[in-house]
């Protein structure tokens, strides 16, 4: 981290020691134009190019890409993925500038289909990021319509080097390796915006961030109703937890550990399951989502 | 002892000190106001507002006393304390029902908790996406039908022609009029006193092809509602009904949507021209083209018929609407709308041999233009007034041209040589030549402006008052002219064979329309008693060629309805309606008004009716409602008109035009409305109308009843008719079956019985005197029927039946919808006209005297279509 608290872009911290500005100034002016000719190509080709891919795990169910809206101006994007068998997760890093700190994050993981977290990466140094949720975009559609929506979101992911880094310096570097733990477990505020289409209705503005509300609420009212039965998860089971005084107290702290879904029970007839299996499935596997990377944590290492 | 109101003690007390009689009075006063105190009983009534289907307090529900004016809020935890018990609340939040809570619904408690339901369970209810402007209201007991976006996509987005109309059609109230005439007929009245308003501007003509489609595209659709009961006296020009179309208001942001069937690729883009979506601009555009369909059906149509296209049919039109609401207290569009259509036909029948028989050609072309403008406004310059305004132009330019000919060469019967041959010399094997030639051109062109002005204020809540005026110019250039070998008959029924010419002095008509109304809406009790009235009158100023001109006596049209709602519930359960109005419209036969007819101010009276409509309707189950409308008209001061032969020969004839104002038609029946509204695996609608329509136009002019009349048999003079376009029963029954989340079987079973059929009487043989066009003259054999109206005699009935399947989906992640569609129209076609006494009228053959049955005129054969949509 650099002297106004943010984090300088790696690719373009030469690893020149101090002694460097005792040498000759021609060399210095050729480094420097190198170093430019450098940049310039690399920018020039990301740009010419699609951005290389993020971080994300081995089996690719997380992954870590700019933003599509930030992909237009990004001129470098990285990525985290969790790198072995654990909760896919993928972070994507949005570099709108070279001097641009800390990063815009979006999380995302196969487990939660419905779910496009983001937040704000900040390199506490050069061994350990932090990872602030402040929202999430929610999209889930079936064959007659969609439901889409704006929200708050809460969580805290922490990342710690864990392997050696390939390249001295802040920030990530390809082949390195990060330990993600969650320090607060992602969860669901507030819906601030929301549209609905069903069938060739639209609900929109204040009527469908209305109808998205409802509609996560009643999922999650539906999906409390078996939250009580405790499953076995291979060699993990979650200790009984205390009583929420919230709805969102007892998802994070659900006394029972479900098993991951892909896609909902077919005995789930409901409408809201049927127009929305992906955010049925999304929010049924939070808790155990939260669950694994809190008990076990994520190896995340990038991915081109 | 005093006795006063104030309930002071009258004993009378002395006091030993000042701080002793202080200290008294203090206690009195603590009495006196501790008193009424008491008696109010309760401090203060906490109301607790949660969710219905969660169970879950609901925060910032507005709560409204509508007798002081006050606004409380509820707090986080669903509640909110009010300083006293309230007669009526009522209690509203975005997305939710809005719920009215009386007093006695406390009973004796100070607490009280209220379910609010989300606003239009997503499977049951009509949308209602924005807040409800004055105008631009929903269906109304009593009042309206209307359909809604997805209704229109069903339904109209399918067959041979994409056509909103097809929605109109299957709606109660509507006679079933075939599948290619959009005319249609409004629980009995006729079809040119039904109006067309387009967000709010009134079309004159919306339709392409002569009427067969209208400019109504299903895409562009948000709804459509159709006012067959007592619309409200803002709404005129109308002595059947009202369709209001209402297009797509592009503040939804980036939208798109294409689609081509077998015959049409038309699609549409919204792009916002504001980031907050509060101006924003639609575009669309279509072609219809028939090359692919007159390819696969080409050889049905030309077997025995030879019909070719000079021009195969087309349509070609473009749409653009912007909107904007730079705050919520304005608004304003602007609508433009530019089409062209056409066709060129001409039929030949190939296997005529011109040298023993007599070959007929017909050559006809259509073109149509049309340019619509419109724009409007609405302003809220204070919280009680909203002052809406609607300009607009049309142009309409039309012109149709055709000729027939009749060419060849053919011997004389043995019957006819026996029959005439002594009287005009004609021998066995003896022939006669025939080389005629008929012709008319028909154009016609308008430039209509209209201007208009309604006004609404809020009295009190339960008080709305309505006014305005405005008024319609349309400057006609009609041009109709033709001359037509015919038929017709002598003043002594002989029948011959002879050249009509006809044409019109009426060339550059003008006619300005004025209307003002003034009228109320009433809560009398809300939620209860509605009561909605009103006056509106109608004026008419004609001028034309020849310097003269004309006033049509002032129309009132008072219109008066009330609802009766007993119970409680949105919407409501169930709701009774009955009213009452006059309604009356300038009909189009006025472009034919000329000086020549002798008319003088106020000799024109507008065609009127008067409606009488009673109702109930009702909402019951999951998302089923009811509706029942009986209804009784009273039509007069009806136009109609009479030919009149001048300067009759023996080969030709003029006919000259009289007009008639005192036509009269009583019309009676009941709908019956059975539906569903949208829902995940089966929804529908099932109309029927029922409808006893007699009309009568008295005079005659001194001539043959059989004859006189315009439209020929079916439309007599001097008696009480059927008109031509009543049916007795017409059904409707649409299914929507969704097996699984992709799949949706669509069904469209129509049911109507026939219209009336005119009596024929027996074949005539008669020699006709003709003189061809090299100016030879020749004996014509041929033959006729006279055709006489019947009370009795009903065509057949139809039954179309059509069948869609839709393949819909998303992809993974995406907004884009995808729809396919394979469907067939009127299946069942082939057999129902097969039956005895369902095929089209019988013709006889002028020349050979072979009688055939004709096609019917609701082109009612079998098509297959297919579509493909996608929209965003």
């Amino acid at each position: 981290m650099d002297s106004t608290g943010g984090v300088t872009p790696y690719f373009i911290k030469l690893s020149y020691p101090p002694r460097f500005f005792y040498r000759p100034r021609w060399t210095f002016f050729i480094r420097g134009f190198l170093g430019a000719l450098v940049f310039f190509l690399f920018a020039l080709g990301s740009c010419a190019s699609p951005p290389p891919a993020v971080l994300k795990d081995k089996e690719g169910f997380v992954k870590i890409t700019p933003t599509p809206e930030t992909r237009m101006r990004a001129s470098i994007s990285f990525g985290l993925t969790s790198a072995e068998r654990t909760p896919p997760l993928g972070m994507r890093l949005i570099v709108e500038n070279l001097k641009d700190s800390p990063l815009q994050v979006e999380l995302f993981s196969t487990h939660l289909p419905a779910f496009l977290f983001r937040g704000i990466l900040t390199f506490a140094s050069d061994k350990e990021w932090v990872l602030q949720i402040d929202g999430v975009r929610i999209f889930d559609n079936w064959n007659n319509g969609w439901l889409e929506g704006e929200a708050d979101a809460y969580g805290t992911l922490v990342g710690n080097l864990e392997s050696p880094r390939t390249e001295p310096g802040q920030g990530l570097s390809q082949g390195t390796r990060w330990k993600g733990r969650l320090r607060d477990p992602l969860s669901l505020g507030e819906v601030k915006k929301g549209e609905v289409r069903y069938f060739d209705r639209y609900y929109r503005r204040e009527e469908g961030q209305v109808r998205v509300e409802h509609r996560i609420r009643r999922l999650k009212a539906l999906i409390q109703g078996t939250a009580g039965e405790k499953r076995m998860l291979g060699d993990y089971q979650l200790p009984e937890g205390k009583e929420g005084t919230t709805e969102q107290d007892s998802i994070r702290t659900a006394p029972a550990l479900r098993a991951p879904l892909q896609k909902p029970p077919k005995d789930r007839r409901e409408p809201e399951v049927e127009e929305n299996p992906g955010l049925y499935v999304s929010i049924w596997n939070l808790d155990w989502f939260n669950a694994r990377i809190q008990a076990e944590g994520v190896v995340l290492e990038e991915w081109n | 002892m005093e006795n006063n109101s104030m309930n002071r003690p009258s004993i009378k007390m002395s006091f030993s000190g000042s701080r002793t009689r202080y200290f008294f009075y203090l206690i009195v006063c603590l009495l006196f106001f501790s008193v009424p105190v008491g008696a109010q009983g309760k401090s203060t009534y906490s109301l607790k507002v949660i969710d219905k289907d969660l169970e879950l307090p609901l925060e910032g529900v507005r709560v409204l006393d509508p007798s002081t004016g006050g606004v409380f809020l509820t707090d986080p935890e669903g509640i909110v304390k009010l300083p006293s018990l309230p007669a009526l609340l009522v209690l509203s939040l975005p997305g939710y029902e809005e719920k009215r809570v009386r007093s006695k619904e406390w009973g004796d408690q100070n607490f009280l908790l209220v379910n609010l339901r989300l606003a239009g369970i997503l499977e049951a209810e009509e949308l209602v996406v924005e807040t409800q402007a004055a105008g631009r209201s929903d269906a109304q007991p009593g009042v309206s039908v209307t359909a809604e976006r997805e209704l229109i996509k069903i339904t109209g987005l399918s067959g041979v022609v994409e056509d909103a109309m097809n929605t109109v059609r299957i709606l109660p109230g509507v006679i079933y009029a075939g599948r290619f005439n959009p005319f249609l007929s409004v629980r009995g009245g006729d079809p040119g006193g039904l109006a067309y308003h387009l967000d709010g501007a009134l079309m004159k003509n919306p339709f392409h092809w002569g009427g067969t489609v209208s400019y109504f595209n299903p895409r562009l659709v948000e709804s459509l509602k159709l006012s067959a009961g007592i619309f409200s006296v803002r709404n005129g020009q109308a002595t059947s009904g009202l369709l209001e179309i209402n297009t797509v208001i592009p503040d939804e942001g980036l939208k798109w949507e294409v689609g081509t069937s077998i015959s049409t690729l038309d699609g549409y883009v919204q792009v916002p021209l504001d980031p907050e979506n509060r101006s924003g601009l639609l575009a669309g555009a279509r072609i219809t083209n028939y090359d692919i369909v007159f390819a696969l059906t080409g050889n049905f149509l030309e077997e025995g018929q030879g019909i070719t296209f000079s021009r195969v049919p087309y349509i070609y039109n473009f749409y653009l609407k912007w909107f904007s609401r730079p705050d919520n207290r304005f608004q304003y569009h602007l609508n433009i709308f530019a089409g062209q259509d056409g066709i060129g036909l001409r039929t030949l029948d190939p296997d005529v041999d011109i040298t023993i028989a007599i070959q007929n050609t017909f050559d006809f072309t259509w073109t149509n233009r049309d340019l619509f403008l419109s724009g409007g406004s609405r302003w809220l310059p204070g919280d009680r007034l909203s002052i809406h305004t609607t300009l607009g132009y049309e142009y309409w330019d039309t012109s149709a041209d055709g000729g027939f000919t009749e060419k060849g060469t053919r011997t004389y019967s043995t019957e006819f040589v026996n029959a005439y041959g002594g009287l005009y010399g004609i021998q066995a094997d003896d022939s006669f030549s025939l080389d005629l030639q008929s012709s008319f051109r028909d154009t016609t062109a308008l430039h209509q402006f209209q201007a208009r002005v309604d006004n609404f204020y809020t009295l009190t809540n339960q008080l709305t008052l309505e006014a305005g005026g405005g008024g319609y110019l349309s400057l006609y250039r009609f041009h109709p002219s033709g001359s037509i070998w015919n038929i017709s008959y002598l003043p002594d029924n002989t029948p011959v064979y002879r050249k009509e010419a006809y044409t019109s002095g009426a060339e550059n008509n003008n006619i300005l329309v004025s209307f003002a109304y003034i009228g109320s809406t009433y809560d009398w009790v809300p939620d209860r008693f509605r009561l909605e009235g009103g006056l509106r009158v109608d004026h008419g100023y004609f001028w034309g060629k020849g310097d003269f001109n004309l006033n049509t006596l002032p129309v009132l049209g008072p219109r008066v309805i009330f609802q009766y709602t007993p119970l409680d519930g949105k919407p409501a359960p169930l709701t009774f309606s009955l009213g009452t109005g006059i309604f009356s419209k300038i009909p189009f036969d006025v472009l034919s008004i000329t000086r020549d007819m002798g008319l003088k101010d106020y000799d024109i009276k507008t065609p009127k009716s008067y409606t009488t409509v009673a109702g109930v309707e009702t909402y019951f189950g999951d998302g089923f409602r009811f509706k029942l409308e009986g209804y009784y008209k009273y039509l007069f001061d009806r136009f109609y008109s009479n030919f009149i032969p001048e300067n009759e020969t023996l080969t030709s004839r003029d006919l000259m035009l009289r007009f008639h104002n005192d036509g009269i038609g009583h019309s009676a029946g009941f709908d019956v409305l059975l539906d569903r509204r949208t829902s995940r695996y089966f929804d529908g609608m099932l109309s029927y109308s029922f409808n006893v329509a007699r009309y009568k136009n008295p005079q005659t002019d001194g001539l043959d009843s059989a004859s006189t009349g315009f439209g020929g048999p079916n439309d007599p003079r001097g008696r009480w008719y059927y008109p031509s376009f009543h049916r007795f029963h017409s059904l409707n029954l649409l299914t929507n079956y969704k097996p699984t989340t992709w799949l949706t079987l669509s069904t469209r079973l129509s049911f109507a019985t026939g219209t009336p059929e005119p009596r024929y009487g027996e074949k005539e043989m008669f020699a006709a005197q003709v003189i061809n066009q090299d100016n030879s003259t020749t004996i014509a054999e041929m033959y006729t029927r006279k055709s006489f109206y019947s009370d009795s005699l009903r065509g057949g009935w139809a039954l179309p039946l059509d069948v869609k399947f839709s393949f819909h989906f998303y992809r993974k992640g995406s907004k884009v919808y995808h729809e396919f569609y394979l469907g067939a129209e009127d299946i069942l076609s082939v057999w129902y006209t097969s039956l005895p006494g369902n095929g089209g009228p019988v013709t006889t053959d002028r020349y050979t005297g072979e009688d055939t049955l004709a096609p019917s005129a609701g082109f009612n054969f079998p098509v297959i279509t297919f579509g493909f949509r996608a929209s965003y």
